[in-house]
């Protein structure tokens, strides 16, 4: 009676502990579950959310080339719209191009050299990279127009670009929202800070910067390879 | 009579004891077994819950999905249309200047889309594929395994040195603001994404341009570090022109053009 009574007991115990013990790990595991699906949503609900801003700005443009398209084909006949249009066109990418001067609001960056380390190309290259990056428009080096062939070579004590010879200090403009810009090269551990530690940087904001078109004497712009190709 | 009493109350006393002892084992189980009934209730709801609760996780999750791969088809439909529209206007534009037989506006209008990258170019050049080491080696730190923002840079400008007229990395052309920016295995550039391999594609003079990359630094560390860089001359490389020539509104928005002869 009094084994079998002990017996029992034990055996509740037993249970009771795999109970608890179970318990334990299944809430534990259910909140780990639920908290990485918890994530997994967040992230994909910040991919849609991207993916519709994409879509509500190709439509815009869809739309507007559209209507575009439908006053060419009602003008065809009287055909001063389109060339007011191609005029437009012609003039827009020759901006994009940088075959024009052009002003606007934006930064002026300078690098210097200070008594022991010189300014090397690769610094110049992560300031720039940085600018485009924040949505500048323009950008010159020591009013040399950086344009999509400008390379930036260094060679014994000064740097060419676009085939320019120049010194430090480098004048570095770049036109686009000035806050967006300065925003960007000053962030904590950005290109600013870090190019601080060995030479000088300084950043100033301007309403009125002027960057020059890219210049026109054929040395840097080549096209003589390139050939239209048809998709 | 005191003997008898104290036996009476022993025995009293005894009874007692015994029928302590069993109301208290009695006691004993009955408290485990509503403890057991507890904990089985508490568990038993708490897994219900969160069965119910993950299983509401899934379906938003599922729904999620759901709704992006329908934003990504409209993208694809809207992509085309904007992609077949642009054309149609690019023919008018084409059929206008034709029509009008000016030579000298057709040769500009060539001339400066070709200098913008707005257009599709082929000619000789080179064509890099770049990829990441292909495994962890122990003792090495695994950021030097994978391809850098600025080896991406600094290779560019070796083919601008050596005279490359028109680049593109994973079909997207390099234009006067085309930004890379490297985010884990994946590159940005002119603001749409890639991930690795990346491969780059520039018209130039073939041999120059090899030559600048087997003379640079750059390379030679990749290499070293076990990232696979494969380079092909080639008698034709194809140049993508911009991404957004459809938009370069948005690529100008800031800038003015300056008239000195207004002046």
């Amino acid at each position: 009676m009094k084994i079998s009574r002990n017996i029992a007991t034990t055996i509740v115990c037993i249970i009771l502990g795999i109970m608890v013990a179970w318990q334990y790990k299944s809430i534990n595991y259910n909140q780990v579950m639920a908290s990485s699906q918890n994530k997994r949503s967040e992230q994909l609900m910040r991919e849609l959310i991207e993916l519709q801003k994409i879509n509500m700005n190709y439509k815009a443009r869809l739309d507007e080339l559209i209507e575009e398209n439908r006053k060419y084909e009602d003008a065809r006949a009287g055909s001063d719209e389109i060339a007011k249009q191609l005029k437009e066109e012609l003039e827009k990418a020759r901006i994009f191009a940088g075959l024009t001067d052009v002003k606007g609001r934006g930064v002026i960056v300078t690098l210097d050299k200070n008594e022991y380390v010189n300014v090397e190309d690769t610094d110049i290259l992560s300031v720039i990279n940085e600018l485009r990056a924040a949505g500048a428009q323009a950008i010159s080096v020591n009013e040399e127009r950086v344009v999509a062939t400008t390379e930036v070579r260094e060679a014994s004590g000064y740097i060419m670009i676009n085939g320019v010879k120049m010194e430090a200090p480098f004048v570095i403009k770049a036109i686009s929202d000035p806050d967006k810009l300065e925003r960007a090269l000053k962030m904590i551990g950005g290109v600013v800070e870090n190019l601080e530690n060995y030479i000088k940087v300084d950043v100033k904001k301007s309403d009125n910067i002027i960057i020059p078109k890219v210049r026109d004497d054929g040395t840097v712009i080549k096209t003589d390879l390139l050939s239209p190709a048809t998709k | 009579m005191k003997q008898v009493f104290a036996g009476d109350n022993y025995i009293l006393f005894v009874a007692i004891e015994v029928i302590m002892d069993k109301m208290e084992k009695k006691f004993i189980f009955f408290i485990i077994f509503m403890v057991l009934g507890i904990l089985l209730a508490v568990q038993f709801r708490s897994t219900l819950y969160a069965n119910r609760q993950r299983s509401a996780l899934e379906l938003n999750i599922e729904r999620l999905e759901a709704r992006i791969n329908e934003a990504k088809t409209i993208e694809a439909e809207l992509k085309a249309q904007l992609e077949e529209n642009t054309l149609k206007k690019e023919n008018y534009l084409k059929a206008f200047i034709e029509d009008k037989d000016d030579d000298k506006l057709r040769r500009e209008w060539e001339a400066v889309r070709l200098i913008a990258g707005l257009t599709d170019v082929k000619g000789p050049g080179i064509v890099i594929k770049l990829d990441d080491a292909p495994a962890r080696l122990d003792g090495v730190d695994p950021s030097q395994l994978i391809i850098h923002e600025q080896d991406i840079r600094i290779i560019l400008n070796d083919l601008k040195k050596a005279g490359a007229q028109a680049i593109s990395i994973n079909g997207e052309r390099i234009v006067a603001i085309s930004e890379q920016v490297c985010a884990g295995p994946t590159i940005l550039v002119n603001r749409n994404r890639y991930p690795v391999p990346y491969i780059i594609n520039a018209i130039g003079d073939p041999d120059l341009l090899y030559e600048s990359l087997s003379r640079s630094e750059r390379i030679a560390l990749m290499i070293e570090d076990r990232i696979r860089v494969e380079i092909k001359k080639s008698k034709e490389v194809i140049v993508p022109g911009f991404s957004h020539s459809d938009n370069l509104d948005d690529f100008i928005s800031h800038l003015e053009v300056v008239n000195y002869e207004n002046k």
